[in-house]
C-alpha cells in the first residue's frame, strides 16, 4: 500500500514541478552551437533580465535548421541569426539558390517571423591563410589561389555543403581544388600546424587574431552578408513589446572589433559566457544583470544539470516501468503477442540513439519532452525481455503448485509469479537505467540539458574539465543506481 | 468417488491414453503404480484440470469436471509432488496457509491449523518460520504435505512424494503417512513406481502400462493372481533382501 502512495506521490511530484513552471512564461532565448550565437543568447537573456524581463537561456541547441524549426514551433521565442544564412539557407526555397531581390524582412514575414534590427557586425564567410604562408606565396585575394592549384584546402563539413559555401565559391573563382571537409576547430590546428593552406574562417573568429591569419580579400564579391541579428515570430513581437522594446538597444552597439574580442575572452581565455555577457553589458550599455552571474559557480551549474539529468531518466524510467512491465506481463501469458511485442521493442532498440533523439524533433520539438520520450523508447526492452523471461523461467512445477492450490490468476501473478521473476526483472531495470543515464547526455543536443550540457560544451571549446564537469558525475550517477538496484536485490527472494 | 470415462489424452501428436476408464473409490487409498512414462502422474494432472482429456470426463461425484467447477475442485483437493513445490520466496508457514489466506480464513483459525498439521506431519513448529532453503528435503516434503492437507481437503493427490528422499527418512514418511492416512479417512491416490510403497500404504493398487489398466486389486491378489507375465516381472523386479 504503501509503495503505491508513494509511486501515486511521485507521479504527482512530476506534474506539479511540471505546471509550476508554466507560469507567467519567461522569454526563451535560444542560441546555436558554437560560441558566438551562445554569447548572443547569453547577452540577451541578461540584458532581459536585468530589465525585470523573466527570460531564460537555451544554449547551444544545434545547428540553423533545428534553431529555425524551434523558433517555428514556438519552443524558442529569440535566437540570433545571420542574414546571409536566412536568405541562402533557411529561406532558399532550392530553385533558385541566390535568393531574390526582396528585402529580408518581406521574405521572413511571408513565414511569419521578424529580425530586430542587426547587432552591428557581419560574421563573413572568408578564406584565410597563415600570414608567412601567404607573404611568401604572395597571396593577398581569393582569386589568387587560381595559381596555386597544388595549395590543400580544408573547410567546415557545413560550409563543403551549403549553396552559398564551397559549391559556389569555387565555381564563382574556378577554383580548381578539391576541399576536405573537417571539424571548424579541428580546421584552424590543421592550418597552424602546416597539414592545410588554406582554410574558411568566420571574420568573428577569435583565433584569426590569435594565430596571426591573413584573411583574403573577396575579390570577385563572392560571399553575401552575414549581419547577425535577432528573430522572434511576429505574433510573438504582438503579444510582447515590452520585450522588443527592451532589445533594440542592442541594435548597432556590437561591432565586429567587440565580438571577436568577446569571442576571444570565451574561447581563447576561458573566461565564462556569464561573465563575458555581463561585463560586456556594463560597461557598454551601463546594465547590471548580476541575476545570471552566479549560475556559473561549479556547484550551482552542477545542481542544475543533475537536477535536469534526474528528470530525464526519472520520467522516462518511470513511464517505460509503468508500459513494460504489463506488457512484459502479457508477453509471458501470451507467447504469440510476445513475439511481436517484443520484436517491435528490440527494433527500437536498433536505431541508434542520437538518431531516435532526432527523429523527436519534428513530432515534439526540441527541449525535455522529445529526450524523454527517446529515453523511454530506449528503456522498453530491457525491463520488458526481462519481465518476460523471468516469468517464462518459473518452473512448471512451481507454477502447477500455484494453480492447484486454487490460487486465482491474479493472486498467482501477484504472490507468487512476479515475486519469483523480481530478480530477473530487477536485472532488466538495471540495465535500463544504466543505458538511459548514458543515453540521456546526448539529450542536450536537443535542449534537454542534464549532464550532456558540459560535455558539449566541452568538446566546442575544446576544456577537457568542462568535459569531466559531464562526464564524472554522469558515471557517478550510473554506479549509484546500479549500487541502489543492486542492493534493492539482495532484499527480493532468490530465483 | 472419481471417475475417468472413456479418456483419451495425447502429447505432442503421441496418444498417452486412450478410451481410459477407471474408478477411484471414495474413502480409501488407491495406488496407481507402473514404470516411469506409463500415464500415472497424467492422470492426476488431469483430475486437477491441470490439463484436458482430447476426449470424454472426468468426473468428481458423478459431475463431470468443469471450468466452472474447477476452483472448487482444487480447494477440496490436496496435492503434493516430488520436489514439494514449495515457493522458495515465502515461509514455511506462509507457503501453508497462502490460500486459507486468500479465502479469508481469520488468523487465530489459520494458527489453530498450522499447530494441529504442524503435529500430525511432526514437524517442529519452529521451523515454520524459516524459509524453504533453509528446510531438509524430509522436512520440505512434511510442509509441502502440510499445505496439501491445510483446507482439510477430501480428495488427496500424492505424487511420487518420497521418491527424491533418502531411504532412511522415506521409511520414516512413509510409517507417518500411513498413520495419518488412517486417522484421516480421506480419498487418497497415490502415484509411485515404488511397488512396495504401494502395498504399504494402499489398500487398493491399479498397475498402468502405456495407458492402460493392466490389473487392479489388492496386493494379496496380484501376488496371488497376477494377471499376466508383465505383472509377474514388475512383482519380481521388487528384490527380496538377501538372508
Amino acid at each position: 500500500m504503501i509503495r503505491w502512495i508513494a509511486i501515486g506521490l511521485m507521479i504527482a511530484g512530476f506534474f506539479g514541478a511540471a505546471s509550476a513552471a508554466e507560469g507567467p512564461r519567461p522569454v526563451v532565448v535560444g542560441s546555436k552551437n558554437f560560441t558566438e550565437s551562445v554569447l548572443l543568447g547569453e547577452l540577451t537573456t541578461q540584458l532581459l533580465i536585468a530589465q525585470g524581463i523573466a527570460a531564460e537561456h537555451r544554449r547551444a541547441l544545434g545547428g540553423s535548421r533545428i534553431l529555425w524549426n524551434a523558433l517555428a514551433r514556438g519552443d524558442i521565442d529569440i535566437y540570433p541569426e545571420y542574414s546571409g544564412t536566412l536568405r541562402f539557407e533557411l529561406l532558399a526555397d532550392g530553385s533558385d539558390s541566390n535568393g531574390t531581390d526582396k528585402p529580408l524582412q518581406s521574405l521572413l514575414a511571408e513565414v511569419g517571423v521578424a529580425a530586430l534590427p542587426p547587432f552591428g557586425f557581419a560574421n563573413n564567410y572568408a578564406l584565410g591563410m597563415v600570414e608567412q604562408r601567404a607573404q611568401a606565396l604572395g597571396i593577398t585575394d581569393t582569386s589568387h589561389l587560381l595559381e596555386r592549384g597544388n595549395l590543400k584546402i580544408g573547410v567546415s563539413n557545413e560550409f563543403l555543403h551549403r549553396a552559398d559555401g564551397w559549391p559556389g565559391l569555387k565555381a564563382a573563382y574556378q577554383l580548381p581544388h578539391a576541399a576536405t571537409g573537417l571539424d571548424h576547430d579541428l580546421a584552424y590546428r590543421g592550418l597552424v600546424a602546416g597539414s592545410l593552406d588554406v582554410i574558411d574562417l568566420y571574420t568573428t573568429d577569435a583565433e584569426i587574431d590569435y594565430y596571426g591569419l591573413r584573411v583574403l580579400v573577396d575579390d570577385r564579391g563572392y560571399f553575401p552578408d552575414y549581419q547577425a541579428m535577432l528573430l522572434h515570430r511576429v505574433e510573438w513581437g504582438e503579444r510582447r513589446p515590452e520585450v522588443l522594446a527592451v532589445l533594440t538597444q542592442l541594435s548597432g552597439q556590437i561591432e565586429a572589433t567587440d565580438i571577436s574580442r568577446l569571442n576571444r575572452l570565451h574561447k581563447i581565455d576561458r573566461q565564462s559566457v556569464e561573465q563575458v555577457a555581463s561585463d560586456f553589458l556594463e560597461t557598454r550599455l551601463k546594465q547590471s544583470p548580476g541575476a545570471n552571474k552566479g549560475s556559473s559557480s561549479l556547484a550551482s551549474g552542477l545542481l542544475t544539470t543533475t537536477y535536469q539529468q534526474l528528470f530525464l531518466v526519472g520520467v522516462s524510467m518511470l513511464a517505460a516501468l509503468l508500459l513494460a512491465l504489463p506488457l512484459g506481463v502479457l508477453a509471458a501469458k501470451k507467447p504469440v503477442m510476445g513475439r511481436f511485442i517484443l520484436g517491435l521493442a528490440g527494433a527500437i532498440q536498433t536505431v541508434p540513439s542520437l538518431a531516435l533523439l532526432v527523429f523527436m524533433i519534428p513530432l515534439l520539438g526540441i527541449g525535455t519532452l522529445p529526450a524523454i520520450v527517446a529515453l523511454f523508447f530506449y528503456s522498453l526492452l530491457p525491463i520488458l525481455r526481462n519481465t518476460e523471461a523471468g516469468l517464462s523461467g518459473i518452473s512448471r512445477e512451481l507454477q502447477e503448485a500455484a494453480v492447484a492450490l486454487g490460487l486465482s490468476a491474479s493472486a498467482r501473478l501477484w504472490q507468487i509469479e512476479l515475486p519469483l521473476a523480481s530478480r530477473t526483472i530487477l536485472a532488466g531495470i538495471k540495465t535500463a537505467a544504466v543505458i538511459n543515464i548514458g543515453t540521456a547526455t546526448l539529450g542536450a543536443l536537443i535542449g534537454a540539458g542534464g549532464y550532456g550540457q558540459p560535455i558539449l560544451a566541452g568538446i566546442r571549446l575544446d576544456n577537457t574539465g568542462l568535459i569531466l564537469q559531464g562526464a564524472i558525475p554522469a558515471v557517478l550517477m550510473a554506479f549509484a543506481v546500479q549500487g541502489l538496484l543492486s542492493w534493492l536485490e539482495t532484499r527480493l527472494p532468490a530465483a | 468417488m472419481i471417475q475417468f470415462r472413456s479418456v483419451d489424452f495425447g502429447f505432442a501428436g503421441q496418444p498417452l491414453l486412450t478410451d481410459f476408464n477407471l474408478d477411484i473409490v471414495a474413502g480409501r487409498t488407491t495406488a496407481l503404480i507402473g514404470s516411469s512414462g506409463s500415464g500415472k502422474s497424467t492422470l492426476l494432472r488431469l483430475m486437477l484440470g491441470l490439463i484436458w482429456p482430447d476426449a470424454g470426463e472426468i468426473c468428481f461425484e458423478k459431475t463431470p469436471l468443469s471450468a466452472d467447477r474447477l476452483v472448487d475442485i482444487r480447494h477440496r483437493t490436496g496435492y503434493l509432488t516430488q520436489g514439494g513445490g514449495l515457493f522458495p520466496h515465502l515461509t514455511a508457514a506462509d507457503n501453508v496457509a497462502l490460500m486459507a489466506r486468500r479465502l479469508d480464513w481469520n488468523p487465530s483459525k489459520i494458527e489453530a491449523r498450522l499447530a494441529t498439521l504442524a503435529q500430525m506431519t511432526q514437524l517442529e513448529p519452529a521451523l515454520l518460520t524459516r524459509m524453504p532453503s533453509q528446510l531438509s528435503g524430509g522436512q520440505r516434503q512434511r510442509v509441502a504435505l502440510m499445505r496439501a492437507l491445510m483446507l482439510d481437503p477430501d480428495w488427496l493427490l500424492l505424487d511420487e512424494p518420497f521418491s527424491a528422499l533418502d531411504p532412511l527418512i522415506r521409511h520414516q514418511l512413509q510409517d507417518e503417512l500411513k498413520t495419518l492416512i488412517g486417522s484421516l479417512n480421506k480419498t487418497v491416490v497415490l502415484v509411485t513406481h515404488d511397488l512396495a510403497e504401494a502395498a504399504w500404504l494402499a489398500d487398493h493398487l491399479v498397475l498402468i502400462s502405456q495407458g492402460e489398466i493392466i490389473q487392479q486389486g489388492t496386493f494379496a491378489e496380484f501376488r496371488q493372481q497376477p494377471a499376466s507375465p508383465f505383472v509377474e516381472q514388475f512383482l519380481a523386479a521388487t528384490r527380496a533382501l538377501p538372508g
